[in-house]
């Protein structure tokens, strides 16, 4: 479906991205975690075809590159930076792009109605999008990738500004193309995102892979032991282990616990663990 | 023609026209220019209410004076006096409808129309103007019963004056029987005359022209020799002042337009959604294809709207609709081209915007879009030749009142289409197609 092959790109002496190699496939949601500047975007770009890369192949479904306007009819893009016409409706803004990508007629009809509806803006079709919110904006440019029904959908962060309620029905739309069949590739730095979402995730710092591999089995070797916490009459107990469940059976029976907690290992530890840094500063 | 080609293009002019300020620059304002600048240059020729003509009075005699003062008077006609050279001059190059010669003799036969000598007045009128010369000689015709009635003090005191007449001569005893029997004769009819008069007098006095050509070839009798002259009009100078103003006014239409999508091509980029529509299936050549086709149809329909309009309203009749389609089609081909040349002068759209209009503006001052050429001096009027704008309002005049013929309108559409293909290939090859970030 995806097929990125020792890609670099560089900004003069900057290094953005950095011999990226991995494969994405059909029905599967590929995450790109990373702090500000780990050339998430950039390498969201090359595969949209607005970048060239300075090494190494990218190949979309079937093999041909991005550069193929033919290649691109297969893919959606949500950009980070919003792109869209103000003056134009929401409706407007998806049945423009919605002929650029093929659609006319009844079809199209349909797509923009469904692609309104998965980003709940149907309520505001009608008004132009200089009107919306930012998180509505957000979500108008969410459908727009998906309004001729790509099976290669590159968001990224599609969900910065939206509020939690929106999100979570995005979610699950999502979740709904990838049961379809649809191949997501998703940037963001959320963890709590990439943990509910993606079958793999990428983690990515400087232009390059630290790991690659699905979210429990990052947890499972870069995570670390999960911590346990107690608060006793007589102080705070840190307690790490790969088996917290005994740990905590284990201070009960000690007696005299005010408070326990677990923290399980996460992808922000995994993050840590990594690079010496937190994922967000 | 792509269905992608036309949503892009569809696309574009929706976008003008939700733009208040942009769809004013390239619609309202040319219209105001027109019909302002119209006004300000009127040169009226063509008023049917009011007739210019001239008046030459070659009698120099108190009753050809009386005439002319009479005609001055006259609410059909606005009267200018002069020689007759500059009289025919002024008639052939459509200053004034006619000219009007009060010939040598004039004074002399007014006092004789009774005597059946006829004044004579000679009419210059372009034979094409065929309703004027019939108006104009039916006027003439009732403005000269008017004066000879006047002369004689009205038609009563002529009827008074005749029966005297008839009176007298029945008792007198004096005057030769031969001449008694022909007055007896004469007179009776003369006083019939004077009665047809006054009712030919009051028929034109209410009538308009129509009807007062009537009067003149009302078959008893013609007061006066008019004797109608063909000056044939040159047909070189605009019709009215609206045929130079729409042209020009159009042209700003035409900047306005140029200007917008300049302008919309940055913005394409600083909004990210020339990112967009590159991401979209369609080429590069689709993307810029699209934005041309836009400002294209604009510029044509635009300018094609605002021809209608002054042709409707405001008397700018094209001589020749192929020719001025062509035109437009030339003048928008080089201003697509001069759009895709704006796009890269700059970065940001305040950019493009600022140097676009100030290229633009160069363009109008030197081409004759603010000054009309035939006012400039003559040094301007050959370095107006670098400026595309010249070329367009040539293309446009020499289709609505120059009547080139084809082969003249050859140069200014070949030079229009090169600046179209020249500054087009220019903007693209120079146009960035990498957005921000
Ligand atoms: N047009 C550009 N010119 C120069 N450097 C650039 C350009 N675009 C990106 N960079 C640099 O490339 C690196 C990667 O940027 P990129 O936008 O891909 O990061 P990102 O992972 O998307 O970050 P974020 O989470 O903030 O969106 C950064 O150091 C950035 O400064
Ligand atoms: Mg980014």
């Amino acid at each position: 479906m995806l097929n990125l092959s020792h890609v670099g790109k560089r900004y003069g002496s900057l290094v953005a991205v950095d011999d990226l190699t991995f494969e994405a496939n059909p029905g599967e949601i590929f995450g790109f975690l990373g702090p500000n500047g780990a050339g998430k975007t950039t390498t969201i770009s090359m595969i949209a075809g607005l970048l060239r890369p300075d090494s190494g192949t990218i190949q979309l479904n079937g093999g041909a590159g991005p550069d193929q306007p033919h290649a691109r009819r297969g893919v959606g893009v949500a950009p980070q930076a919003l792109a869209l016409y103000e003056e134009l409706t929401g409706t407007e803004n998806l049945t423009f792009f919605g002929k650029l990508a093929g659609l006319h007629g009844t079809v199209l009809r349909e797509r923009v109605a469904w692609a309104l509806d998965f980003v709940t803006l149907s309520d505001r079709q009608k008004d132009r999008v200089k009107t919306y919110s930012g998180g509505m904006k957000r979500r108008l440019n969410l459908a727009v990738a998906i309004v001729h029904d790509p099976p290669l959908l590159l968001l990224d962060e599609p969900t910065v500004g939206v509020d939690p309620q929106s999100r979570n029905a995005m979610f699950e739309k999502i979740l709904e193309l990838k049961s379809r069949g649809k191949t997501v590739i998703y940037t963001t730095h959320y963890m709590e995102e990439a943990e509910r979402l993606c079958d793999r995730v990428g983690i990515i710092d400087r232009g390059k892979f630290l790991a690659l591999d699905s979210v429990d089995n990052l947890i499972e070797e870069y995570g670390g032991k999960s911590v346990v916490t107690a608060q006793r009459r007589d102080g705070e107990v840190r307690i790490e282990s790969s088996d917290p469940l005994q740990e905590c059976i284990k201070l009960q029976q000690e007696g005299g616990i005010l408070s326990l907690r677990v923290d399980r290992p996460d992808l922000e530890r995994v993050f840590l663990n990594l690079t010496g840094r937190a994922l967000r500063d | 023609m792509s269905k992608e080609l036309l949503a892009l293009a569809g696309k574009d002019i929706r976008l003008l026209l939700r733009d208040k300020g942009g769809a004013f620059v390239t619609f309202v304002f040319p219209l105001i220019y027109c019909v302002f600048f119209g006004l300000i240059f009127a040169v009226r020729t063509d008023s049917t209410r009011e007739m210019q003509i001239i008046v030459v009075d070659e009698d120099r005699s108190e009753a050809s004076a009386g005439f002319a003062d009479l005609l001055d008077a006259a609410a059909e006609f606005t009267v200018k006096r002069t020689q007759r050279a500059a009289a025919v001059d002024a008639v052939r190059r459509g200053k004034v409808v006619a000219y009007v010669v009060l010939t040598d003799g004039f004074g002399e036969a007014m006092g004789h129309v009774l005597l059946n000598e006829q004044p004579r007045i000679e009419v210059g009128v372009d034979p094409a103007r065929t309703a004027e010369a019939a108006m104009i000689q039916g006027l003439l015709t009732k403005y000269s019963f008017e004066s000879i009635m006047g002369d004689l003090g009205g038609g009563d005191g002529l009827r008074r004056q005749i029966r005297a007449a008839t009176e007298k001569l029945q008792t007198d005893t004096d005057t030769p029987p031969m001449v008694r029997l022909a007055l007896g004769v004469f007179l009776p009819e003369l006083e019939r005359f004077v009665t047809d008069v006054e009712k030919a007098s009051e028929n034109s006095a209410t009538a308009d022209g129509s009807s007062a050509g009537q009067v003149g070839t009302m078959g008893a009798w013609q007061p006066i020799d008019i004797a109608m002259v063909d000056v044939f009009r040159k047909r070189t100078g605009p019709k009215n002042s609206f045929n130079i103003s729409f042209p020009q006014g159009i042209i700003w239409g035409v900047l306005g337009c140029c200007a917008s999508f300049g302008t919309s091509m940055v913005i394409e980029r600083t909004s990210g959604t020339l990112s967009r529509l590159r991401v979209a299936p369609i080429g590069r050549t689709t993307i810029l294809g699209g934005k041309a086709l836009a400002c294209f149809g604009s510029t044509v329909s635009l300018s094609a709207v605002l021809f209608l309009v002054g042709w409707l309203f405001f008397g700018v009749v094209p001589k020749s609709i192929a020719h001025l389609a062509v035109s437009l089609v030339a003048m928008a081909t080089a201003f697509v081209g001069i759009m895709m040349f704006l796009s890269i002068l700059g970065k940001t759209e305040r950019s493009v915007s600022g140097l676009g209009w100030a290229v633009l503006l160069g363009m109008a001052m030197l081409g004759g879009g603010m000054v009309p050429q035939m006012f400039m001096p003559a040094w301007m009027q050959s370095l107006s030749h670098v400026s595309p704008v010249r070329w367009a309002i040539l293309a446009m005049e020499g289709a609505v009142w120059r009547d080139f013929s084809t082969s003249e309108m050859l140069l200014p559409w070949a030079v229009l289409f090169s600046v179209g293909v020249a500054f087009f290939t220019v903007g693209a090859k120079g146009f960035s197609w990498q957005s921000k970030g």
